[in-house]
């Protein structure tokens, strides 16, 4: 059993069908089968003659034949332009339908731009064929096999490139007339039944045995097979791209998705963007989050230092007054305690260092109790017996508390010396101290205060 | 035809694009925008107290001294208590208030003893003494209000020497009473016994 090949095509014209296989990029066929035809027979019948030789069918198979109905339809520019492509194509079937006498509903077309004449009309080359006898060769076909499978008129397909004039090929009857620079149709009549051509320029003018009507020769001469496989498999490779195919391609329709995809398309697209927009609003929160946290982490430590350093000065504040307070009762209780240590006697000891070192020449005549101490007064009949006294007892009173503030003395003149004399000797209370220090108010409440 | 489903493709191609370029348009004028100003504003934030930050070193150091502080806040406070509570201690301790007749009797003897003639003997409210024992007494009060001293005078009459060794026999201690204040006249009579008042805490 040979291997099946990548494409088949097949070539039916009025008087025979050619059917050749081909495997990938090969320019010659590795089948070729000609069958010359009986006149009446139908595509299908026809395509069976040599589709259901032993050699398989390619996976991918083209059917060129000249019985697919091929028109050129006009429509105006502004009409065509308002129109979706599906729209069109009702349009088309429409027009087409009286054409080729197949019922609008059992109509598949396939269309090509063809070349505009004027700015006001578009023009398309529309090919058709029964769909039920489309979906019956599909049928067929896949059940030799076929994967895919294409129809078009062989009008147009094989390639020219050395040709940059206008190129008219003749099949089974019509001429098409095509641009040789963009290779697109620009007519299709009926030819002269005497000559097979229209006109006089005609440079290509193949099948059905015709003779070319011109100066030039066929390109393809049909009845030459090598020349006819390397014109197929050229088709071949222009079908590499369907929808830029020469010529109308009838082809299987395109599954469509039974959901509007823009509807979903935009859907995801606006959930894409809200998903970037959540993302970008999440980075920034999480950013400015991060960084509200690390201000607060790099501030902290200044912030304590503030914190601690007023609350330092707050404690200096108090510390000056509990310094105040700790000095004034140090002092009240060096006071209290000098007090209850030493002065607990010293009256009687003054009244003893009175009697001991006051001189004969002096009398003791008054104690007096005074707001600042004692006032010792007498009579002395020598002017330096008070100061003498005072002098001595100066450091024998300091420790009991008193300091001798000074000696006023005066004489009475009744002696020529001016004596005798009445002095006072001042002892001032200043306590463990030089001078008087009173308790003060605030230092007592303050230490109250802290004591509590 | 080309250009009529060029025109379709970008319309259509553009209307599926339209929500999603809506939300975005949206969201940058209400959200993005504001939300990197106030991100840029904490850049700037964090730039300003990067500037403007010490060391964890330097607030511990603070720490350090604030405690330091405290503590010698806590030594003053103690001292000054301490020192209170010796005043109240001392002002307290030398006082006898159980049993002042026994006191009494006591001093009556020994003016006795010492030929010492009392002319008045009582507690009194007003007592000539000098400023610093008014307020060393007032100091004394305050440490117990409800037990204020009291002041107990004598007026006498008596040698200079009789009341010298009276007062040098009280032994102020135990009895709970201090001269603070002593007055002494002498008369024009020399023959006269001198007059005497002593001011006694009690």
């Amino acid at each position: 059993m040979s291997s099946r090949p990548q494409f088949s095509v097949f070539l039916v014209t009025a008087g025979e069908v050619v059917r050749a296989d081909y495997a990938p990029r090969a320019t010659t066929a590795m089948g070729f089968i000609r069958r010359t035809l009986e006149p009446g027979r139908d595509l299908i019948a026809t395509l069976e003659l040599v589709a259901n030789e032993p050699a398989p069918l390619g996976r991918k198979v083209l059917v060129l034949a000249t019985q697919l109905p091929s028109h050129l339809l006009r429509f105006p520019v502004a009409t065509v332009h308002s129109m979706h492509n599906d729209e069109l194509r009702e349009a088309m079937k429409y027009e087409i339908e009286t054409l080729v006498g197949i019922e609008i509903e059992n109509l598949l077309l396939a269309y090509r731009s063809a070349a505009p004449q004027n700015d006001e009309e578009a023009r398309f080359w529309v090919t058709a064929i029964r769909q039920t006898e489309y979906q019956d060769l599909i049928r067929r076909f896949h059940a030799l096999g076929v994967k895919q499978l294409y129809l078009a008129h062989p009008a147009g397909v094989f390639s020219f490139a050395e040709n940059a004039g206008v190129r008219k090929e003749l099949w089974g009857g019509t001429v098409f007339e095509f641009d040789g620079i963009s290779q697109r149709i620009r007519g299709i009549s009926r030819a002269n039944p005497d000559t097979g051509a229209t006109d006089e320029d005609v440079f290509w003018l193949w099948g059905d045995g015709r003779a070319a009507h011109g100066s030039s020769q066929p390109a393809v001469e049909l009845s030459d097979a090598g020349a006819l496989q390397v014109a197929l498999a050229g088709t071949l490779r222009e079908l590499t791209y369907p929808d830029k195919f020469r010529a109308p391609l009838i082809q299987p329709e395109r599954k469509r998705s039974a959901v509007n995809l823009r509807p979903v398309l935009a859907a995801a697209l606006a959930l894409l963007a809200a998903t970037t927009c959540y993302l970008h609003w999440n980075w920034m929160q999480s950013q400015t989050a991060y960084l509200a946290v690390k201000s607060q982490e790099i501030a902290r430590p200044a912030v304590d230092k503030r914190r601690f350093d007023s609350e330092q000065l707050k404690l200096l504040d108090q510390e000056k007054q509990l310094e105040a307070d700790s000095l004034s009762s140090g002092l009240e209780l060096q006071r209290i305690q000098f007090f209850l240590e030493n002065q607990r006697d010293r009256i009687p000891k003054l009244l003893r260092m009175l009697i001991e070192l006051r001189s004969e020449e002096m009398v003791l005549q008054h104690i007096l109790s005074e707001k600042g101490g004692l006032n010792v007064g007498g009579v002395s009949l020598n002017g330096e017996a008070a100061q003498a006294l005072a002098t001595k007892l100066r450091p024998l009173v300091a420790p009991l508390g008193w300091k001798v503030a000074g000696v006023r003395q005066e004489g009475l003149q009744k002696m020529t010396s001016g004596g005798p004399w009445n002095f006072q000797i001042a002892l001032t209370d200043v306590g463990p101290f030089d001078k008087p220090v009173a308790p003060t108010e605030q230092a007592v409440t303050t230490l109250e205060q802290s004591g509590n | 035809m080309e250009l009529r489903r060029d025109s379709k493709s970008r319309e259509q191609f553009l209307l599926v694009l339209f929500p999603a370029a809506i939300l975005l348009a949206v969201y940058s004028v209400f959200v993005a925008i504001p939300g990197q100003q106030r991100l840029r504003a904490e850049q700037a934030k964090l730039q300003l107290t990067q500037a403007q930050a010490v060391t964890p070193a330097d607030a511990e150091n603070s720490l350090g001294q604030l405690e330091n502080a405290q503590q010698s806040l806590q030594r003053m406070k103690s001292s000054v208590s301490s020192n209170r509570e010796q005043v109240r201690a001392l002002s307290q301790a030398w006082r006898r208030t159980d049993n002042r007749l026994a006191t009494f009797q006591l001093i009556t003897e020994k003016l006795r003893y010492h030929d010492l003639s009392v002319v008045f003997q009582g507690y009194m409210t007003e007592v000539d003494i000098s400023e610093y024992h008014q307020k060393l007494i007032e100091l004394i009060n305050r440490q117990e209000p409800e037990i204020a001293v009291e002041f107990w005078q004598i007026e006498l009459k008596g040698s200079f020497l009789n009341v010298t060794e009276f007062l040098e026999s009280i032994d102020g201690d135990p009895l709970g009473i201090i001269p603070v204040a002593i007055a002494m006249k002498s008369s024009s009579d020399p023959r006269e016994p001198k007059s005497w008042t002593i001011v006694f805490l009690i």
